[in-house]
């Protein structure tokens, strides 16, 4: 697993993201478990409906992350919408 | 470096080189490279043990393997020097009684030996633990590693189908089958660990399985139910353990990391997986027709509840993790029964 | 085109600097197999009144259960005392009581006959627990179905016994009935009583 492809795939992701206030930060990237953690950032969005759907958010961070990283990975996502559901 | 095994001159093409093993009788039936003074020397150099060692005797022709005999067979299938150790030590498993090399080598089941490695080594020597781990994933080690293995077994202990070995079928592991296990993913202490050496070891363990005998599911998100289906499927009715003792042979159960995380989850002990598994990994003496189900009943094998039992102990249950991260899928690796696996540290030239 | 004869040159004396550009030398990848010498084989040469014979049978075979049972029970019309001991592991804890079942029938018997090679690694312990007896200067014979009569000899050979006696009973013998069985019994009852030298 390539870190700097990962971060830069999160990276895409986020910048969209950090347009409405949010952000999408990096906890762990694991070459030894194939495992990538995130964490999204909601706190100081301005505009909550303007960010995807937590199905929707997990699959276009997941698309992202394939067009830049090469084998298999396992995601997680911690997305405060669902802690709260 | 003197080499003492005698030398053979062939041709330079590989084309022709291909015919000639053939001829031979050398090959498993796909090219091979050449054993070179060269390429054995360099396989040697890294060897723990001197060339003139006779490392064990190979059944069924109980040729004498020494290590200048097994560093020829390493070369052919293309294994790196800094790999050697691992063919040594599966060798060296292979060669413990307990093991039953010579009942393994001349069965007409389709048993062979699987080898499993944990440590280090996995990485450095391209040993496949990931996705497609038991075939497809192309890694160095894996596919030299068991293919110089089945080399030694044809060449040195002269395994050759329907004179020296009955195998009625035979399995593809039988060009060689080298995986590892993937510790980093595993809930429970890695398999060799389990088994009595450190975590830092490079270790080999060999299993003589009869194949790969895949188990899915998609219905089901509780591990325990999960585990009963699995535990239920091992158990099926013509399972070499109902022939013979219950006593003997183990079956690996090689999940996904994403059924063993849902499994640790509920099992974190990995005893408790085994004892559970054990549990339920029986029939009901009504399932076999009357022929069978007199012998079974002949033999003690019925308990008051009316079920059969798969094993005697919750041990010969072997969990691990590796694979891809499909969730969906698992993989037994079932015993051919007369038979108990092995594990050795892999040694390196010190 | 197949090249084995034209350039296949082993045992030839080696030269690096003299060698063909057209050809690459190799080692041989192969082993002699075991078993060069042979230990001695043993007969009875008298009659079997008196003796004591075992007779191993197979927990796995229920043909050889029964005609193991008839030959015992003729060994006895004959006038001889039989053991009969039934194996039925290779390893662990079941398959060391078996060998050492073997090594205890080994010390009180004149004789033995061990079966039953059907399949292949039962071929191979049935041939391994014979060659237990006669290791022990016992008379034997193998029982060892027909397929699996090459096997049953080449491990014998690669034991160092190959003058060990096979008995060849027919194959398969399992799923025949009854009747056919005790024939089979009957027929080859005699033969087995000739390799193991019984003398009339």
């Amino acid at each position: 697993m390539d870190l700097d492809r990962v971060a830069g795939a999160v990276d895409e992701v986020a910048g969209v993201l950090r347009a409405d206030g949010g952000d999408l930060i990096l906890l762990d990237a694991n070459p030894r478990t194939d495992r990538i953690h995130l964490s999204l950032v909601l706190e100081s969005v301005s505009c909550q409906d303007c960010v995807l759907a937590p199905d929707l958010l997990y699959e276009t961070i997941e698309q992202a992350l394939h067009r830049h990283v090469e084998g298999e990975f396992e995601l997680v996502v911690d997305d405060p919408r669902r802690a709260n559901a | 470096m003197t080499l003492t095994s005698d030398r053979v001159e062939v041709a330079a093409d590989p084309r022709q080189q291909y015919e000639q093993a053939m001829a031979e009788r050398w090959s498993d039936g796909v090219p091979l490279l050449p054993a070179t003074d060269d390429a054995v020397e360099a396989i040697l150099a890294a060897s723990p043990y001197p060339a003139d060692h006779a490392l064990c005797v190979l059944p069924p022709r109980n040729g004498v393997a020494t290590v200048e005999l097994i560093a020829i067979n390493a070369a052919m299938a293309g294994v790196e020097p800094a790999a050697f150790g691992v063919v040594l030590a599966a060798l060296e498993a292979m060669s413990e009684p307990e093991w039953n090399a010579f009942g393994l080598t001349t069965t007409t089941s389709s048993v062979f030996p699987m080898l499993v490695v944990n440590g280090a080594c996995r990485d450095e020597l391209g040993i496949d633990y990931r996705a497609s781990c038991m075939g497809g994933a192309a890694g160095r080690g894996s596919m030299t590693i068991g293919r110089a293995v089945a080399l030694c077994l044809r060449n040195i202990g002269g395994q050759r189908a329907g004179e020296t070995t009955k195998s009625v079928f035979g399995q593809p592991a039988r060009f060689g089958f080298c995986f590892g296990e993937w510790e980093e993913r595993s809930p429970w202490p890695a398999l060799s660990v389990r088994r009595g050496f450190r975590a830092d070891q490079n270790v080999v363990t060999v299993h003589g399985g009869k194949g790969t005998f895949p188990l899915a599911d998609i219905h089901n998100d509780d591990p325990r139910d999960l585990l009963y289906l699995i535990a239920k499927s091992l158990a099926f009715p013509l399972a070499n353990p109902y022939l013979g003792n219950p006593e003997n042979g183990e079956v690996i159960v090689a999940f996904n990391p994403m059924w063993a995380e849902r499994f640790g989850r509920a099992f974190p002990d990995v005893e408790d997986l085994q004892r559970y598994l054990r549990a339920h990994a029986c029939q009901p003496i009504d399932l076999w027709p009357a022929a069978n189900a007199a012998m079974l009943a002949d033999r003690g094998r019925v308990d008051p509840e009316g079920r059969v039992h798969l094993f005697e102990r919750p041990d010969q249950f072997v969990p691990m993790v590796c694979g891809g991260l499909g969730s969906l899928h698992a993989i037994a690796l079932p015993s051919f029964g007369e038979s108990q696996m092995q594990s050795k540290a892999i040694l390196s030239k010190s | 085109m197949r090249t084995h004869g034209v350039y296949m040159r082993p045992h030839q004396s080696y030269d690096a600097g003299m060698s063909d550009p057209a050809t690459v030398w190799v080692r041989r990848p192969t082993a002699a197999p075991g078993g060069d010498e042979s230990a001695p084989a043993f007969r009875l040469d008298r009659a079997v009144s008196g003796l004591t014979i075992g007779v191993r049978e197979d927990r796995a075979w229920r043909s050889w259960q029964l005609i193991g049972d008839i030959w015992s029970e003729y060994l006895r019309r004959d006038g001889a005392e039989t053991i009969t001991v039934e194996t039925g592991a290779q390893v662990g804890q079941p398959g060391s009581d078996d060998r050492k079942q073997i090594d205890e029938l080994a010390a009180v018997v004149d004789a033995a006959v061990v079966g039953l090679g059907t399949c292949g690694s039962c071929t191979t312990f049935t041939i391994k627990d014979a060659v237990a007896l006669e290791e022990q200067e016992r008379p034997v014979v193998a029982v060892v179905c027909e397929e699996f009569l090459v096997h049953g000899q080449n491990v014998a050979t690669h034991l160092g016994h190959r003058d060990l006696k096979i008995l060849v009973l027919p194959y398969p013998l399992e799923a025949r009935p009854d009747d056919e069985l005790r024939a089979i019994a009957d027929e080859y009852y005699p033969r087995m009583l000739e390799l193991l030298g019984v003398a009339s």
